[in-house]
């Protein structure tokens, strides 16, 4: 097969790719000022950097590529600010529990907090993803992390980065990404619970 | 980890070992450990369980829109101001 060189097209690109790349953006950052804002960047990135395209690639790929280096940078911003904590709030008690989720008295110590206890699940993820409400209540669950803590959540599960790739970027130590990972989790099994698999 | 945190250890600690657990990089004290309360906890057998699901639920999400299945679009009149913008640039 001959390879087609591709080309820029410029004059096209907001029509053609600025809500898929939006659709993109939004989905990763979760607000929308900040998902238009750093797509409008991307295209006048890729405007300034229009020499380094390799014509072997697709002109959508590239652009997602430039996005991508934004989300990242995004996120790094985020993890590097109010250097006091790597998450949004403090999480960890003076026995190390996490507040809200298990009991901390000395009793019950470490055990499941009685509102936080998971339950089985009336329904399956194959099930799930035939719906299309499961996709939006998915969308809402993590509109409601905080930024410091889906960070981490975002750049593991959406982006498919390692563990080291991530804690690279955000300069943070694998400690602390599993600690931001695990309050991300626990903040949307219980949203998913309470608005889709037990709904 | 003592022995005794090893062998009883909490819901909290084990719940917080999944995310190690998945990057495989227990040591062998917390793997033990966790081993013996999933034994015993069923609460935590759940939430292991329920954050794979959680997991695949969002990698799931994200291939949809990457393959350009669920479409959010740009507001309009912000996608008319950006073409605007970058058309003035293009032709600068």
């Amino acid at each position: 097969m001959a390879e087609k060189a591709n080309t820029l097209d410029p004059e096209h690109w907001i029509e053609r790719y600025s809500d898929y790349l939006y659709s993109y953006a939004f989905a990763r950052l979760r607000k929308e000022e900040v998902a238009q804002d750093l797509v409008q960047d991307t295209f006048f990135s890729a405007l300034k950097a229009k020499d380094t395209f390799l014509q072997n690639a697709s002109e959508k790929t590239w652009l997602v590529s430039i996005l991508k280096r934004k989300i990242i940078d995004y996120y790094r911003k985020k993890s590097t600010q109010n250097e006091l904590s790597i998450l949004d709030k403090p999480i960890e008690g003076e026995d190390g529990t996490m507040e809200h989720f298990f009991e901390n008295t000395t009793a019950a110590g470490g055990h499941w907090a009685s509102s936080s206890i998971p339950n089985r699940w009336g329904k399956t993820f194959e099930t799930s993803v035939e719906s299309d409400e499961f996709f939006d209540i998915l969308k809402r669950c993590l509109t409601k992390l905080p930024e410091k803590t889906a960070a981490a959540f975002v750049l593991k599960n959406m982006e498919g980065m390692e563990t080291e790739e991530i804690c690279k970027e955000l300069n943070i130590s694998p400690s602390n990404y599993w600690v931001m990972m695990h309050r991300a989790k626990l903040l949307l099994r219980e949203c998913l619970e309470n608005n889709w698999f037990n709904k | 980890m003592g022995l005794k945190d090893t062998l009883l250890m909490r819901c909290s600690n084990a719940a917080a070992l999944a995310e190690k657990k998945r990057d495989g990089k227990l040591s062998l004290a917390e793997r033990i450990g966790l081993q013996i309360h999933l034994l015993y906890c069923s609460l935590c057998r759940i939430f292991f369980k329920q954050s794979e699901i959680v997991d695949k639920s969002y990698e799931w999400y994200a291939d949809d829109i990457d393959l350009g299945d669920k479409v959010h679009p740009l507001d309009p009149s912000r996608k008319e101001a950006l073409d605007k913008a970058f058309k003035d640039e293009l032709n600068k």
